[in-house]
């Protein structure tokens, strides 16, 4: 039942030997903790004719200090992510985020990595093989229809995922291996906000680690959920406060759960002014321009807006008082 | 191997499987090991409402690797008697899961293709998703033998209503939609059918109901019952769905029967929701009379159900008994069939009595009495000793009012079951409401119930607790939802039974338990067979509707009262007040 | 395309040639007959599967068996080894021998990986490590009442260990 697909798989033991194969194969897929991709290979979203297993990539699983930086391997689990004490002491907000992912169980497999990269989600795509067959696929995946937004041209999927927003705020940078060497880019970088293709990462490419920079003030990561284990966000804000005095000196506020990206929200209006009802009514006006939410949850669009401002709200309270 | 006579389960072998439970060794029915078994699959409707006008199954058959092929021509005879249900569909399909088709296979792959190669044309008939629409005039008819679209009609009156609401001090109405719900039981469904050499079967089935199981597949097979045995030692929860035959019971029986060969027949979770025989979506209008004291004067209830293409058999009859001493009722019951899975035989009792529960909250709201007071005045005695053990045990008149802002009390009661035997509960609830999310979160239930009869207390805790459990989901957070009779809820990630986090604490008192032999199985009640999870439901929904008014100023009126829900109440109250 | 696990199943080394796209969930029920390890769903939403693989829970229906190599499993039926119930097994058999059992087995294992990790876990923590495992029949109470007998009992026999 619910059979995964043939595929080889590949279990490379370097960086080097994945991104060989990354490159030498023609779409490959690539598995780490599983908690996603299996779950979609199961459920006949894809057919890769091989998989690349990155889990025994040992030297992507390193938590270490270079420069002033925090470098954490994409293969860190998110079971580690929570009780790293190097983590917790500079970066509490990203081990509070990396708790309230999928359960624990989940945690103890998912990966830093697999978590960003996560596949998009909709009503309409996250079904069985029969489910969307009987209603003509979709425009993510083997359809020519988007049922969310009828006559668009892209998928509106959603992008779920915890860590994403939480990275951002903290204008942390994604280094990304490939044949050449590594580069880097800002994480919100990694996102396109197209559901089908919502990865900018090249086919010959895998995400290595997520290098923090020091962190100067306070952040924080809100998620907005039916039941308090296992359930995705409907909406997830993360923001990250410089408070200077009587100031908002510097803010960075990212959102997921709402569009097919992890999106930065444009705060600049509230720079240099105080947290205040004015500030957060400007807040609020630039959370709503820039999310998008549509009915690709069973939970409506109008309740993940409503509880993306309330709860962005509470959030800025909070870094606000502690900042 | 010998498939004369069932198996009686010996009464000591409880200790034995809950050992097995707890060490693995309990073989559940896609446990049980079968070497060289086929795989079965079920090719089912894609539209929700059509003619079959042929199935071509000669591709499938054709396959190498393909043992049998069976559709609705392979067996003629309703499910279990049932009017117009059948294993597979025979001329039309009425909802978009249906079994149409079955295969039997080497292997899984192969049974997945195979079942890809089966061709059936159909003819698009127009469906129907809700009651109204489907009783609506000119609608098609779901079954030719119900016009209308109306599966079943109950009207019962006992004394004179109209004289009791001429009397009424105060009387006011309300309506409430109750979601529709499944029952999840946690072991999907899953049958192993093996051919013994004289041609009997055998049956591991993961069924509550073996007898029924036995004589509904002989039945369809055109067997003799003594040709049948059923095995079920181990059931992972039924709640509804497991009380009788379902049709995959008799699928894989054909099936195996037609290979000549053992059979295994498992489905999927998506498979095990479309099996449905949960809850209907239900309507309850409810008209309640009452003294400035609190006194009932007359208590009328219409409920109207939104049910599936089909219905349990096990039908109730449709007469909610009242919970009170009140003399003036009438309870009109209209279920409407619409092209939905099927659901249980329910005939709405559980969302008649929660319905007149919220009202009764509500109204001594209004005229500034204590439910509980008002509540006791009504209740027979066993009830009323209920409520004082609630009173007791929650520190009612301590705390009623006292919570601090954004948490509320509520208060309701039940019935074990949803026939007028086998007890009543009073259940209290302290829940919070978040005003940013909508969350409505429970923190602690009471509960006191009287077991009525001989029962193991032990025994009876651990059903009232499943009840509750059941109750709390259903009240919170599970529902149904379909767009256009396409299911969208079918994962348990969709379906958002709540986890351990969402587990409040519990208290139990259990009132009027005599000593009885310890007991074992499912969490249903030993002497009836009934599980207490829909008569706890109905007290559970309306304390929490009662605990929301008090924590949030708002009154309910749909159900489960998920965060967005409690969102919609809150704003309109801001807009209000605005 | 099939390939040689090695892999220590319940204190057993074994190797097995395996297809590549082989979950471990029916390596385990089919490859072994370890059935114990229970599918309640369709992948990752129910916690049924869990099994320890180097002591950390982890969901068999969403890990490829070819992902265990070199490693360490334990299934339900390895949890006792060859004698008697574990006190973690024996309370839940007290405070939950009644219900349905079939998430029992996935239960008692992230309980059992809880445990190892933090022998005295307090009630909001156990809550939060079996919140993955869905059950439909109890709620919490016998539950955490069971994994907290058990951590007690261990506790007592940890002391009594010492005492020799």
């Amino acid at each position: 039942m619910n059979a995964l697909p043939d595929f080889r798989l590949h279990r490379p033991a370097t960086l080097d030997e994945a991104v060989r194969l990354k490159a030498q194969i023609e779409h490959p897929a690539c598995v780490a903790g599983g908690s996603d991709i299996l779950v979609n290979l199961r459920r006949g979203l894809a057919k890769p004719g091989d998989l690349i297993d990155l889990s025994g990539l040992r030297d992507l699983d390193a938590i270490e200090r270079i420069g002033d930086e925090l470098w954490i391997g994409a293969l860190t689990t998110l079971a580690r992510l929570t009780r790293d004490g190097a983590v917790a002491a500079a970066y509490p907000a990203l081990a509070e985020a990396a708790a309230t992912v999928a359960g624990p169980t989940h945690r103890a497999a998912a990966t830093l990595g697999g978590n960003l990269c996560q596949d998009t989600r909709c009503v309409y795509y996250n079904q069985s093989e029969w489910w969307r067959d009987g209603n003509a696929y979709c425009l993510k995946h083997c359809g020519e229809k988007c049922h969310v937004v009828a006559k668009s041209d892209r998928c509106y999927a959603t992008y779920h995922g915890d860590l994403a927003p939480v990275l951002m705020a903290l204008g942390a940078s994604a280094i990304v291996a490939r044949a050449g060497g590594l580069r880097r880019l800002p994480v919100e970088n990694l996102f396109r906000e197209d559901g089908a293709h919502y990865l900018t990462l090249a086919p010959d490419e895998i995400l290595a680690a997520i290098a923090l920079p020091p962190l100067n003030g306070r952040a924080a990561y809100v998620k907005g959920r039916v039941r308090e284990s296992v359930d995705f966000p409907l909406t997830g804000i993360a923001a990250a406060l410089k408070r200077e005095g009587d100031v908002i000196a510097a803010l960075r506020v990212a959102i997921t759960g709402m569009n097919s990206a992890p999106l930065m929200v444009d705060v600049s209006k509230l720079i240099g002014k105080p947290w205040n009802d004015e500030t957060a009514t400007l807040l609020s006006n630039a959370l709503r321009s820039r999310a998008t939410a549509l009915a690709t949850t069973l939970a409506g669009p109008k309740y993940r807006r409503r509880a993306m401002q309330g709860l962005a709200r509470r959030l800025m309270d909070q870094v606000w008082a502690h900042g | 191997m010998n498939t004369q006579d069932m198996r009686i389960p010996r009464a000591d072998a409880s200790q034995d499987k809950s050992a097995a439970k707890v060490s693995g060794k309990a073989r559940y029915a896609a446990d049980i090991p079968a070497n060289g078994a086929l795989v079965g699959r079920i090719l089912r409707a894609k539209i929700p409402h059509a003619r079959i006008v042929s199935i071509d199954v000669s591709q499938a058959l054709a396959l190498e690797g393909v043992a049998a092929v069976c559709t609705g021509a392979d067996c003629p005879a309703p499910l279990g008697g049932a009017a117009t249900e059948f294993p597979l569909a025979r001329d039309k399909a009425r909802y978009r899961g249906e079994a149409v088709a079955a295969v039997a296979a080497r292997d899984e792959a192969t049974a997945e293709q195979a079942i890809r190669l089966i061709r059936v044309e159909y003819e698009k008939l127009p469906a129907y998703f809700d009651a109204k629409k489907a009783m609506g005039e000119g609608a098609e008819a779901i079954h030719a033998d119900k016009p209308g679209n109306i599966l079943r009609e109950a009207h019962a009156t006992s004394g004179d209503v109209e004289a009791g609401f001429a009397a009424a001090e105060l009387t006011r109405e309300k309506s409430i939609k109750f979601g529709e719900v499944n029952p999840a039981q946690l072991e999907p469904n899953a049958t192993l059918v093996e051919v013994g050499r004289d041609g009997g079967l055998i049956l591991h089935a993961a069924t509550q109901a073996p007898q029924d199981v036995r004589a509904c597949v002989a039945q369809g097979l055109g067997m003799d019952e003594a040709q049948i045995r059923v095995e079920n030692a181990y059931v992972g929860g039924g709640f509804g769905a497991r009380s009788e035959c379902a049709p995959f019971e008799i699928i894989a029986a054909l099936l195996a029967r037609k290979a000549k060969r053992s059979v295994r027949l498992k489905q999927t979770r998506e498979e095990t929701f479309l099996g449905h025989r949960g809850r209907p979506e239900t309507h309850v209008a409810v008209k309640l009379g009452m003294m400035k004291d609190g006194r009932f004067t007359a208590c009328q209830v219409q409920t109207t159900q939104t049910g599936g293409a089909y219905a349990s058999r096990s039908a109730a009859d449709g007469a909610a008994p009242g919970l009170y001493a009140l003399h003036a009722r009438q309870h009109d019951l209209l279920r409407a069939c619409a092209n939905l899975p099927p659901c249980g035989g329910a005939a709405g009792a559980a969302e008649s009595i929660a319905g007149v529960e919220a009202l009764i909250n509500e109204m001594a709201g209004e005229l500034g009495l204590d439910p509980l007071a008002v509540r006791a005045l009504n209740a027979p005695r066993e009830l009323a000793d209920c409520l004082e053990a609630v009173k007791q045990a929650s520190g009612w008149a301590e705390r009623r009012g006292q919570t601090p802002k954004g948490r509320g009390l509520g208060l309701a009661c039940g019935r074990l079951t949803e026939g007028d035997d086998g007890g009543v509960a009073a259940l209290a609830l302290e829940v919070s409401v978040d005003e940013v999310t909508g969350k409505a979160t429970a923190h602690k239930l009471w509960i006191a119930a009287h077991v009525g009869g001989a029962l193991d207390p032990r025994a009876a805790e651990s059903r009232i607790r499943t009840g509750v459990w059941m109750g709390l989901g259903r009240a919170l957070s599970e529902e149904t939802r379909y767009v256009d009779g396409k299911m969208l809820h079918g994962n348990l990630l969709d379906y958002r039974m709540p986890t351990l986090v969402e587990s409040p604490d519990v208290e139990v008192v259990v009132i009027g338990a005599a000593d009885a032999a310890p007991a074992d199985a499912s969490p249903v009640d030993p002497r009836t067979g009934a599980n207490w999870a829909a008569g706890l439901s109905a007290a559970v929904m309306p304390a929490l509707m009662g605990a929301v008014h008090e924590a949030a100023g708002v009154w309910p009126h749909t159900l489960p009262l998920s965060p967005d829900r409690v969102s919609d109440l809150l704003d309109a109250r801001d807009r209000v007040k605005k | 395309m099939k390939s040689i696990l090695s892999v220590t199943v319940n204190g057993r080394r074994r190797e097995d040639a395996i297809p590549d796209n082989l979950l471990l969930i029916d390596y385990l029920r089919d490859g072994l007959g370890l059935t114990g390890t229970k599918q309640g769903c369709d992948g990752g939403e129910c916690g049924a599967c869990t099994v320890l693989v180097d002591d950390e829970p982890r969901l068999a229906c969403s890990t490829l068996a070819l992902q265990v190599q070199g490693r360490r499993v334990e299934t339900i039926e390895g949890l006792a080894g060859d004698g008697d119930l574990t006190p973690l097994q024996r309370a839940f058999q007290d405070k939950l021998g009644t219900e349905c059992g079939f998430c029992t087995p996935g239960m008692i294992l992230a309980a059992e990986a809880l445990l190892r990790r933090n022998p005295h876990p307090g009630r909001e923590e156990i809550k939060q490590a079996l919140s993955g495992n869905l059950c439909r029949c109890a709620g919490h109470a016998q539950i955490v009442a069971a994994v907290e007998t058990a951590a007690e009992s261990r506790k007592n026999e940890t002391a009594m260990e010492g005492a020799r």
